[in-house]
């Protein structure tokens, strides 16, 4: 299966890039500013990238394992024999992290390109220069780039690696009966890991008045970090192979169900299958799994709240001015439709802006940010990774974190204390539904440079997330999810032909190949929903832990702001983890049912001598 | 061919041929091959290795299918057979003993003998099970998977899977290939009095005349076409005739 885990490693690295694909960039009118594409990165934001990425590469490597030891259960391991000839564990590694690479390269090059194009693409036919938009996306997919190859890399390594025991041990190991995951007390263990970083983030953050430092962050964010390897452990290691031991029920249950309603032959195909391929059945359980765990718990996830989608921007005065006067002119800017001033304090540490704003105020025109603040008095609605310590102002500081999606700055109620500490105004801007937004920019422009000489000024716009607009949002998911769908359906035929030589024998026994049909359809779509239903709901357990404990995190010496188990649940993405559910579980199947209904039918003695087909006639 | 003409035919095959690959490399594995299969006789094929005989067994078994010509099973066409009825044929005319066992891996022994029973429908008859697997010695390995077993044990359940069916005709690709003298002397005389008692015929491959000696007939195959035969045969009997085909090739 080689070739399946290098178009897995592809489509898993392209999925994650066409999230970085400007879909919602906005129309450019004349020379837009886009920012510079460097081709030095960032140190600081290629380091966050890269931690990111290794998580990503530690996932994908945890699903290309199983898949590269899918194989047709008769044929020997190649390394197996290789050993037996003499190849030295050094060679044979040095070998398979040479196949890895090359193989990685191939493909993550492919969808490099690809999804390069996509943007140059949007790019230029939106008027903007190419290269010229989301500069640092190009830097990102590198790093995603990057993370697949060194996932197959590792895989092909770890396949290597794994020599248990003699070369004639190996040579029968596919045989076997299939493990059932970790051990009991491995499982014990990491859970006890896992639960001693969540009971450090927790302790931490809640025992308010903790002098903020780095010190806590740092083991705040360590914990953080421990256990999220734990629940991904905890999840391929249990959860995942628990899947398929399920799998294996489900199937006998399915082939006593359809003998029971008098299709014995199907049955006893079924039957005869749900162990024999259990061993490739099973990788291909782990590895589905994995890939709807991967989707549910990393590409979708609700991040937070998110301000108006009729939210322009804001516009920032310091220094004398006329606030009525700005306001009036804001306002008379065609298209804008409501302008909210507010006062602003700029913490320069951060670089973080806080709007003091009373909700009520924004109620009309901003309900699900007015509702955060209203909920969470003291708190600050602000971006994800923010914290508490990056918005105090002198005795100004915000009790806890209501992440945001789209928050450029934070926002929080307006009380005396924040009054004192601001040194600047806060013009909100919303638009109306058919505002012409360049029209608007261009106002905005004009009404800056009529400004006094002692005033400054500054604009910020909402921070651009991967779900722009929902329509923007639904096809960067679709697509990311079609992509998806592309290993699904290699690891559907790669099962189907894991099976062949056994669909021989029972065809050269007497199984006729509309019954091998039926069992093969029923087997693929019983084993995928519970490959994927495993997968998927591990995938939001460990959303919705995790989430709990980043917003533990992020609430380090101030209060929590919602009730953990709410914010989990609440971040779960339920439409498209369900949508992904189905879908996969869809594609899967119906590949799956294509190839065994379309296959061309050889004849047991060809199939067996060739090993490629799933049904022989 | 002096088979005499009342007697009814467990397997014919008409002008078969089966050729594999293309241009230089096209290998003819069975040339226009004529053969008439009595029942209730244990024919043997013998010939040199890559002369065609796994071909041509798999061909007679429906196993694949041929280039041209045709074979009937028990006066039945099965070249011109739909998927249905040639499992059909496989399921319950055919008993087959591959040259590689085919065991399923994760099946048991046991699992492994009463497939074909489950796959075709057929009642499970304890009895008859007991009996081969007494015939055949494995009583100790029911239990275990194929990897757990040694080749002749394998091989062993193999037979004991062709024959749970109580097929009318046998087909076995070197059945005897892996196992000792004693065992394989007391399958083939059990083969051999299946064909005297119950009509059943048998059609085996193997490459030792000891073995080609327990049957009625043998076929002497060479480069894809039967080069001769030998009746009632005697081991000194079947290695002459194999030299006589040596002589032939050189
Ligand atoms: N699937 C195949 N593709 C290509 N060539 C094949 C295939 N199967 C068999 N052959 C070729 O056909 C010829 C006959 O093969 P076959 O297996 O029938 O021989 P055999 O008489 O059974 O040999 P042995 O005694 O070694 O088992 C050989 O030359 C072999 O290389
Ligand atoms: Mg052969």
């Amino acid at each position: 299966m080689r070739r399946t885990a290098a178009i897995i490693a592809g489509a898993a690295a392209f999925a994650f890039m066409l999230l970085t694909v400007p879909w919602n960039l906005e129309a450019c009118v004349a020379g837009c500013a886009g920012e510079e594409t460097s081709l030095f990165p960032d140190v600081a934001l290629l380091r966050v990238y890269l931690v990111e990425a290794l998580v990503l590469a530690t996932i994908l490597a945890l699903i290309l394992v199983p898949v590269l030891g899918i194989r047709n259960a008769a044929a020997p391991e190649e390394s197996a024999v290789r050993a037996a000839l003499g190849e030295t564990t050094h060679a044979s590694l040095g070998r398979a992290l040479v196949i890895g690479l090359r193989d990685g390269a191939t493909a993550v090059a492919f969808a490099y390109v690809i999804a390069g194009t996509l943007h140059v693409g949007i790019e230029v036919s939106r008027g903007w220069e190419p290269f010229s938009a989301s500069a640092d996306a190009w830097q990102m997919r590198l790093v995603e780039a990057f993370a697949a190859v060194v996932a197959l890399t590792v895989a092909h390594g770890v396949v290597a690696l794994r020599r248990r025991g003699t070369p004639v041990d190996r040579l029968h190991a596919d045989s076997r009966r299939q493990a059932t995951g970790m051990p009991r007390r491995g499982a014990l263990a990491v859970a006890v890991v896992g639960a001693l970083a969540a009971g450090v983030v927790v302790g931490l953050a809640a025992s308010h008045g903790t002098m903020p430092g780095y010190r806590v962050t740092n083991a705040a964010g360590i914990a953080v970090g421990i256990a999220w390897l734990a629940s991904v452990a905890l999840a391929f290691g249990v959860a995942l192979p628990w899947a398929r031991v399920l799998a294996v029920r489900t199937l006998a249950a399915a082939s006593r169900t359809v003998a029971g309603f008098g299709a014995t032959r199907v049955g006893a195909v079924l039957d005869a299958r749900s162990r024999t391929g259990s061993r490739a059945m099973g990788r291909a359980v782990v590895a589905l799994g994995g890939l709807a765990f991967m989707w549910t718990a990393f590409v979708t996830s609700n991040p937070g709240i998110e301000q108006s989608d009729r939210y322009f921007g804001s516009f920032f005065v310091w220094g004398d001015h006329d606030r009525q006067e700005t306001a009036a002119r804001l306002d008379r800017i065609e298209g804008v439709a409501t302008v909210i001033v507010a006062p602003a304090a700029h913490v320069a540490s951060t670089w973080k802006t806080i709007v003091a704003v009373e909700p009520e105020r924004l109620r009309a025109v901003d309900p699900e940010l007015a509702e955060a603040l209203t909920r969470h008095p003291g708190a600050a609605a602000a971006g994800r990774i923010t914290s508490v310590t990056d918005l105090g102002v002198g005795t100004a500081v915000p009790t806890g974190i209501v992440p945001c999606a789209t928050c450029t700055d934070a926002y929080v109620d307006a009380t005396p204390a924040w009054e004192r500490a601001a040194d600047r105004t806060a013009y909100l801007i919303y638009v109306s539904d058919t505002a012409d937004l360049t029209a608007v920019a261009s106002g905005m422009d004009g009404v800056s440079r009529t400004g006094g000489d002692d005033a400054g000024f500054g604009m910020s716009v909402p921070a651009s997330t991967d779900s722009g607009g929902f329509t923007d949002m639904l096809l960067s998911l679709l697509g990311g999810g079609i992509v998806l769908a592309i290993p699904m359906a290699a690891l559907a035929l790669g099962v189907i032909r894991a099976g062949a030589r056994e669909a021989a024998t029972m065809a050269a026994l007497g199984a006729d190949a509309r019954s091998q049909r039926w069992a093969i359809t029923l087997e693929v779509w019983a084993v995928g929903a519970v490959a994927v239903g495993v997968g998927t709901v591990a995938g939001a357990a460990v959303r919705i832990v995790m989430t709990m404990l980043e917003r533990a995190r992020v609430s380090l010496t101030g209060v929590i702001t919602d009730t953990y188990i709410g914010a989990g649940l609440d971040s779960v993405n339920g439409t498209a983890a369900l949508a992904g559910a189905v879908g996969f579980t869809a594609v899967f199947g119906a590949v799956a049912t294509l190839g065994a209904w379309m296959v061309r039918l050889e004849t047991p003695a060809q199939a067996m001598h060739e090993g490629l087909v799933g049904v022989a006639r | 061919m002096d088979i005499p003409e009342d007697q009814p035919l467990a397997l014919r095959a008409r002008g078969l041929t089966k050729a594999y690959g293309r241009g230089a490399a096209r290998v003819v594995a069975v040339d226009h091959v004529d053969l008439d299969v009595p029942s209730g006789v244990l024919t043997a094929v013998m010939g040199p290795s890559g002369s065609g005989k796994t071909t041509l067994v798999h061909l007679l078994a429906g196993l694949d299918r041929p280039d041209a010509g045709d074979v009937w099973v028990g006066g039945e066409r099965i070249t011109a057979m739909r998927d249905r009825e040639l499992a059909r044929v496989r399921g319950r005319i055919v008993g087959f003993v591959f040259q590689g066992f085919n065991l399923l891996q994760t099946m048991t022994a046991r699992e492994n003998i009463l497939l074909p029973l489950r796959l075709n429908a057929l009642p499970h008859d304890e009895d008859w099970l007991d009996s081969l697997v007494t015939m055949l010695g494995i009583g100790r390995e029911l239990e275990r998977r194929p990897y757990e077993m040694s080749g002749g044990q394998q091989q062993r359940v193999a037979i004991a899977r062709a024959l749970i069916t109580r097929p009318r005709i046998v087909l076995a690709d070197e059945p005897t290939g892996n196992l000792d003298t004693h065992a394989s002397a007391e399958i083939l005389a059990h083969l051999r009095q299946s064909c005297r008692e119950l009509g059943q015929s048998v059609v085996m491959v193997t490459h030792d005349p000891t073995a080609a000696s327990y049957a009625g007939r043998v076929l002497l195959f060479a480069d894809g076409k039967v080069a001769g035969h030998v009746t009632d045969p005697t081991p000194d009997a079947v290695l002459a005739g194999l030299d006589a085909l040596a002589g032939v090739e050189r």
